[in-house]
């Protein structure tokens, strides 16, 4: 066992828990505080947290250690992702830019996608605390807690949603709090089961955080700021799992290094970044915003598959990179 | 049955038992105080709450809530206009929704009109067709450009 491992997993833990809360702590502070400074960090997390972020998952790509996994699963790694793109251009190629219905379906796998990465934190904190995996009623948690934002996020104003669905916000809203208010009572009850079995932990706390990773919906009058809590701690925890496997594997092979990565997603934000701007290829009928759509769902579907631990060969792979976690 | 697909199941059920709720509470009714500050709405281009209410500042003022309105839904307000605005016509629309128009005096009077939220709005927003101030009046020295004086507002579903 390495005499490191105990401190890397408290910078670990020490990163994610501020990649989780550092959104909701600048954006509050932005708009308290009148100061050029706080919005400059804002928009640099923006960046980190959008097309960055999700560019990053080219890395597996470029894995030789996922190139098994790679050609089993060509479905997933490469006509997926191809679907996706190819896909939805044609489709709001067909819909001549009338895509709410599809920007809805979009945002409710988005959230869905944030929710399952906190899944895997807490697979992450169980065990670098060395406590017992997750339980079924934390899972249930879990899961409410993603089911409510989803209801929230389609009940915050301002958002393209579906005429149809807008009629019906009112109640979303509703439903969407009272199973937002159900995942906190139900982490909370699970802490207590938990401290009683276990004693003392950090992982309580961090499941509490977890299954109020949307709750600023429903506390926040201002939108842009609900959002942005959540969506750029998603990215921001990314960051975080990401560099730290490429610290792993960049030391055995250089085009998985920190600075191979941060090419990574410099280069494919850009892509992003041009694609999503429907202003600027206005001539394309939003063709190629939908291709930006499909790309970063071809990001839920890879990294879903990467961070599969319940699967042999992914699970061999990730205590491998994060061997601290599990030492 | 799986583990996932459990905690799937069981997790709409709560969602579904969370809907049980919509039973028991109105989505959105009650009276704002604009008298008040409150953790629920926000006013957009409104002065400092007064004893009576507050006044509108500028020729678009919001009041904003922290959830959605009702899809439909009838908003009354005791509410008073200022200056050039008495008895001119004041709209009041949802974003997205169609706008309704009411007119006011300089004494606080109880009106109601009825609002469309289309796309599940939060806020409401008023136009006032001549912001002006006391200062301009030579009332006193207020520089504010006011235009209605709101002092309770009323969703009723």
């Amino acid at each position: 066992m390495s005499e490191l491992a105990p401190a890397r997993r408290r910078w670990f833990l020490l990163g994610l828990g501020m990649a989780t809360l550092l959104p909701l702590t600048t954006q509050t502070a932005a708009r308290l505080l009148d100061l050029k400074v706080l919005g400059d960090v804002n928009v640099t997390l923006a960046f980190l947290a959008s097309g960055f972020h999700v560019a990053l998952t080219s890395f597996f790509y470029l894995e030789p250690d996922l190139a098994e996994l790679r050609r089993l699963h060509r479905g997933r790694f490469v006509w997926a992702p191809l679907g996706l793109a190819l896909g939805t251009a044609a489709l709001t190629l067909w819909l001549h830019g009338d895509i709410a219905w599809v920007l809805a379906g979009y945002f409710a796998w988005q959230l869905y996608h944030y929710q399952r990465q906190n899944f895997g934190v807490m697979a992450f904190v169980a065990s670098s605390q060395k406590v017992a995996r997750p339980t079924t009623l934390e899972q249930v948690a879990l899961e409410v807690a993603g089911y409510a934002g989803i209801l929230g996020f389609f009940a915050l104003d301002g958002f393209a949603t579906p005429r149809k669905v807008g009629a019906f916000a009112a109640a979303l809203h509703q439903v969407g709090l009272s199973t937002q208010i159900a995942a906190v009572l139900l982490s909370l009850v699970a802490m207590v089961l938990r401290l009683k079995r276990e004693g003392w932990s950090w992982y309580p706390l961090w499941h509490l955080l977890c299954s109020g990773f949307f709750a600023g919906t429903f506390i926040l009058p201002d939108i842009g700021l609900a959002f942005a809590t959540y969506a750029y701690a998603h990215g921001l925890q990314y960051l975080v799992f990401m560099y730290s496997l490429s610290m792993a594997r960049g030391a055995t092979v250089p085009k998985l290094s920190p600075i191979a990565l941060t090419f990574m997603g410099l280069a494919g934000s850009i892509l992003l970044m041009v694609l999503g701007d429907r202003t600027m290829f206005s001539w394309s009928k939003d063709g190629l915003f939908g291709a930006y759509l499909g790309l970063v769902m071809a990001h839920f579907v890879v990294d879903a598959s990467v961070w599969r631990l319940g699967e042999p060969t992914q699970r061999a792979y990730v205590r491998k990179a994060f061997s601290f976690i599990w030492e | 049955m799986n583990d996932r697909l459990k905690v799937r199941l069981a997790s709409l059920c709560v969602v579904a038992l969370a809907a049980l709720t919509l039973l028991w509470t109105p989505l959105m009714a009650g009276r704002i105080d604009f008298a008040q500050t409150s953790a629920h709405v926000r006013f957009e281009q409104f002065g400092d709450a007064e004893p009576w209410g507050r006044w509108s500042i500028g020729a678009q003022p919001r009041v904003r809530f922290d959830r959605p309105l009702p899809a439909h839904f009838k908003a009354r307000l005791t509410a008073r206009a200022f200056g050039a605005n008495v008895g001119r016509p004041i709209v009041i629309r949802i974003p997205g929704g169609v706008a309704g128009e009411v007119s006011l005096s300089a004494t606080d009077q109880v009106i109601e009109v009825t609002l469309d939220n289309p796309f599940g709005s939060s806020a409401i927003d008023f136009t006032v067709p001549a912001p002006q101030s006391p200062a301009s009046l030579g009332m006193n020295a207020d520089g504010r450009a006011l235009g209605i004086g709101i002092a309770s507002l009323e969703v009723l579903p």
